[in-house]
């Protein structure tokens, strides 16, 4: 017998439907039975309660039959809608596979829309986002800071750096379950041809103890060893212990030559931990294990600390804040009465102080959030945000061309619709097509942030320790973009095409009317054009800024200079002397090597040396900034800083010891001192000595930073200073050309030569002047880039997309086309207005995107540098650019529709 | 309840119950009667037990269940077997035959013996 069947999963989706039918089920059984037993002579009463016994307990199996019937329709359920899934996945993958063309432009727009963002959210996350890597609790761990009146700035500023004696104020307060003091330092390990230079870090034997880091090999120091006199150890990096020892186990009580010791390696730390700074960390050395520390352990004018705390369990950052600033500021009071009793002491005018009010800030152990956040580190969180308007860019791209597939696809959906297919499975393949795209777009994502965020790192951002593989973090990010960028691109096809009307989208023949979805997707482009304009105009800002700054007179010529710094131990003052002067006439002798000179005191983007100065006829020194930075020169120095003298002479060869006691200052100097004078034969005295008689005036040289005001600058002859008074390094001008103009390539020979002047020479560091100018331009170079990469993939989407809306227009009008150049307008004309179609959807854009670029400009004034935010220069070119690539990109499809043959449009219709 | 058949051994039910639809599509009050009458009343089955083996069966995809009109003219819930099924009635079958076999062989043992 066959029964005419009812669908069961339909039956199945619903459960009251189960119970149902289960009652049915029953109540026939028991009909029938009760009939049987009434014709096998039963009464009715008797029957029933037969059928019930044979039965058993009827509510009892009810129950337990209902639970099963449940426990079925779910697993039904379940593998019904996995069925259903599969087969949409399939067909729409089908759908896709048909038009490789979009399905690959969809893809790679993704891809770079997506990509993009995660590039810039490992950056984000790197900076912004994640605590250092290793530290326990890292929420109650703070960066303490102080806001305080700055003797060598001259203004209060919030500043990271403390003395050893503030790091013991700290020790007792009772907010604090711990607090840790350490200072970065370059190292040099081994010595000669062998040695290398390693990032070191003091730290005290807190240290480990406060961040809660566990070793990975041996184990870490703590107060122990942190003492004067200490046992020598040393913690090395992961990265450190794979690079120079292969991961070797044994690595466990090697020792390291440091120069000013011999130091045994004890432990470990874990892999990816770089201490409280995100930058590279390769040995940790305990504090007092350094040499200076006789000397730093009692001076209260020794800033080189950074301290970490760790608030108490249920202390508030507030309670902390007030402890320390209570501590902090009678510390600063005696010590400026202290300071104040010496000067009078020493018949000197005292040094004009601040007002003495520090505050102390527990800071966020993330130094991008605190405020000490570098310029890189706005510019990157600026640049998160810019890269989400690339997603938005590639979504509205990405959702134009669905619109136009589907457009095309309109017959092929109303006679499926016509078919019975319902709208809801017509949208759940579109969906899925979605799906399929934006996974497909997150690996080719992946495959973009691995690529360009080793650019965005590696070029502009090398200060930071990044790890090598994207995190899990980066991944789920991508993804989840990836899904919800697809979606909301599919969004829009989706609700157009499951609105056709069907009989409408039959009789139109799929051709022809459709001016609702043409409109969207002008209103798309216009959309794409008008974000593009916002990023062309941020790139536009930063490139300018960053052609202004490199374009700043530095007063010298950084390019082709070489700083040499000796590393050195056991060399007095003497030895110095004569170690300079043979390495001076050695390196002079060197081809391309145009001069070298031997320097002491500040050195530009590198130290400030400060020291009190009387004025004859001054009761106070009238600098209202900072005191003048001290420079201590041989009569090289002018000639190979190529610095400029503005009136008089530079400090000469022949300004030794015995001569006639000189000095050479800045303009900026000259006027806070002797204003509407000329400086020349003016003399003042440096802390006790003679008074030193100005023979120059020097161009202003660049201190600290590119964008600065000038400030007051002189320069002392380095051979009348003081016997104690030797030179710490020299900075070496490379011939003009040499090496490709690159002055690095020199840098290893210069050391070598170097070394063999004195075996007591370690090493010597030789940096280019240019690599440390370079974190001050960093902020400008990264926007730049970044922003410009951001604005021309902007661009190139936006001009794909708008000449897709035209080739599209024009195909479909072809007849229309086609009738009027058959009435006779010209084909100029027919391209004209193609191209002015463009030119309106482009222009639209443009409007809209200058008005948010106007209004946005003015937040990122801080980061840009000679430059307005409403800069027209930037504005014109930004408009140029984009109506150029609008006019190119309606070319072709203006070309078309100027091709085509009325006769053979007509007759297609 | 009297007592007045044999209790059933432990998954004795589901080999009967698939041996009843065996023959064809068959409601549950037909298997119930099917077995009745095949066994003479020799089995005392709760009926509800029997739904319940239905049921799970289908779970399991050893039967499946469509709706049809019975040949008292109502509507009713028909039962079919499976590939599945009919497989799982085979070896039950088969071990079901060696199980009786084997308790056989002890009993004939005994009696020689005694």
């Amino acid at each position: 017998m066959r029964w005419p069947g009812g669908g069961r999963w339909t039956r199945v989706f619903r459960l009251g439907g189960v119970e149902r039918d289960l009652d049915e089920e029953l109540s026939y059984h028991f009909d029938r039975t009760v009939e049987e037993l009434e014709a096998a002579g039963f009464t009715r009463a008797q029957a029933e309660s037969e059928a019930a016994r044979r039965f058993g307990d009827r509510s009892r199996w009810r129950r337990e039959l209902q639970r099963e019937d449940r426990l079925a329709a779910a697993v039904a359920g379940v593998l019904a809608t996995l069925r259903a899934a599969a087969d949409v996945l399939r067909a729409s993958a089908r759908t896709l596979l048909r038009s490789p063309a979009l399905a690959a432009g969809i893809i790679v727009t993704f891809a770079l829309g997506v990509g993009a963002n995660a590039v810039m959210f490992g950056v984000v996350d790197r900076l912004l986002l994640r605590a250092p890597e290793g530290i326990v609790a890292p929420e109650e761990v703070r960066r303490v800071m102080v806001e305080r009146h700055v003797p060598w700035v001259g203004e209060r500023r919030t500043v990271e750096t403390f003395t050893y004696p503030d790091y013991e104020d700290l020790r007792g307060l009772p907010s604090l379950a711990g607090v840790a003091a350490y200072s970065e330092r370059n190292l040099v390990v081994g010595r000669g041809e062998e040695a290398y230079e390693a990032d070191g870090v003091h730290a005290t034997g807190s240290y480990f103890r406060v961040l809660g880091v566990r070793p990975a090999l041996g184990r870490f120091f703590g107060e122990a060893e942190d003492r004067i006199g200490g046992e020598r150890v040393a913690v090395i990096s992961h990265g450190l212990w794979q690079r120079r020892f292969g991961g070797d186990p044994a690595v466990l009580g090697r020792t390291l030559d440091l120069g000013f010791g011999t130091f045994e390696v004890i432990g470990v730390a874990p892999r990816g931990f770089t201490g409280v700074e995100i930058g590279g960390a390769d040995l940790w050395l305990p504090m007092l294990s350094s040499p200076d520390a006789e000397r730093f352990r009692e001076s209260r004018n020794w800033w080189m600390l950074r301290i970490v705390a760790r608030l108490a369990p249920s202390t508030t950052p507030a309670a902390f804040e007030a402890q320390a600033t209570t501590v902090y500021r009678r510390a600063m009071e005696e010590l400026a009465a202290e300071r104040r009793a010496r000067a009078v002491a020493a018949g000197r005018s005292p040094v004009r102080e601040g007002p003495a009010d520090p505050e102390v800030i527990a800071a966020s152990l993330i130094a991008a959030r605190g405020p000490l956040a570098s310029d890189e580190s706005a510019v990157a969180r600026w640049l998160a945000g810019v890269s989400f308007l690339v997603l938005l860019i590639a979504c509205a791209n990405v959702a134009n061309l669905l619109l136009a597939r589907t457009a095309r696809r309109r017959r092929e959906v109303a006679v499926r619709l016509a078919l019975g297919v319902s709208r809801r499975r017509l949208a759940a393949e579109m969906l899925a097509e979605g799906l399929l795209l934006a996974v497909a777009g997150a690996v080719a994502a992946l495959a973009v942030a691995h690529w360009g965020g080793s650019l965005v790192r590696g070029t502009l951002l090398p200060d930071i320790a990044w790890e090598s593989a994207p995190g899990l973090r980066l991944v789920a990010f991508t993804l989840v973009l990836a899904l919800a960028a697809a979606l909301a691109a599919t969004m829009l096809p989706v609700v157009q095409a499951t609105r056709e009307e069907v009989t409408h989208a039959l009789r139109a023949g799929g051709r022809g009317v459709s001016g609702g979805g043409s409109r969207l997707r002008s209103g798309l482009t216009a959309l794409q054009a008008a974000l593009s304009v916002v990023l062309l105009v941020g790139a536009g800002l930063f490139v300018r800024s960053l052609d202004r700054v490199n374009a700043l007179d530095m007063g010298f010529e950084p390019d082709g200079l070489l700083l040499v710094e000796p590393v050195a131990t056991g060399l007095e003052a003497e030895d110095r002397w004569v170690l300079f002067e043979a390495a001076r006439a050695r390196l002079g002798a060197v081809d391309v090597i145009e001069s070298a000179t031997m320097v002491a005191g500040s050195l530009p983007f590198y130290s400030t040396i400060v020291s009190d100065l009387r004025v004859p006829g001054l009761d106070s020194l009238p600098f209202t900034g900072e005191l003048p930075a001290m420079h201590l020169v041989d009569g090289e120095y002018f000639t190979t800083m190529r610095l400029g003298v503005r009136e008089g002479r530079a400090i000469e060869p022949t300004d030794v010891r015995g001569a006639e006691p000189v000095a050479v200052v800045n303009a900026p100097f000259a006027s806070a001192v002797w204003p509407g004078e000329s400086p020349l034969g003016k003399c003042f005295h440096v802390e006790d000595g003679p008074c030193l008689e100005v023979v120059g005036v020097a161009q202003y040289a660049q201190q600290f930073g590119v964008a600065e005001e000038a400030r007051p600058q002189y320069y002392l002859p380095l051979m009348q200073q003081d016997a104690e008074t030797a030179p710490q390094s020299l900075l070496v001008r490379v011939r003009d050309g040499v090496a490709g103009g690159d002055a690095t390539r020199v840098a290893p020979s210069l050391r070598r030569a170097f070394l063999q002047l004195d075996p007591r020479l370690r090493y010597a560091n030789v940096t280019p002047v240019k690599a440390l100018i370079a974190p001050y331009t960093r902020s400008w170079e990264l926007g730049a880039t970044v922003f410009t990469l951001f604005g021309l993939l902007a661009l190139v989407v936006a001009a794909i997309g708008l000449y897709s809306v035209l080739a599209y227009e024009v195909a479909q009008r072809r007849p229309e086309i086609g009738i009027r150049s058959a009435l006779g307008a010209s084909r100029e004309r027919i391209v004209r207005q193609v191209v002015g179609r463009a030119l309106g959807v482009a222009g639209t854009g443009l409007a809209a995107g200058l008005l948010a670029a106007l209004v946005l400009a003015p937040r990122i004034r801080d980061l840009l540098y000679g430059v307005s935010p409403h800069d027209a220069v930037t504005l014109t070119v930004v408009i140029t650019v984009l109506l150029s690539v609008a006019v190119a990109a309606s070319l072709g499809p203006a070309w078309r529709a100027s091709r085509v043959d009325p006769n053979e449009a007509l007759r297609a219709e | 309840m009297a007592d007045g058949g044999m209790r059933l051994l432990q998954g004795t039910l589901d080999v009967l119950v698939l041996k009843a639809v065996a023959g064809g599509p068959q409601h549950g009050y037909g298997v119930a009667r099917w077995i009745r009458e095949t066994t003479d009343g020799a089995l005392e089955i709760e009926e509800g037990a029997l739904y319940s083996a239905l049921h799970r069966m289908e779970r399991r995809k050893w039967l499946v269940s469509e709706w049809g009109v019975s040949e008292t003219g109502r509507r009713a819930k028909f039962y079919e077997l499976t590939r599945a099924g009919r497989n799982a009635l085979a070896s039950e079958a088969q071990s079901w035959a060696r199980y009786a076999e084997a308790v056989f062989k002890v009993l004939r043992a005994r009696e020689a013996a005694g």
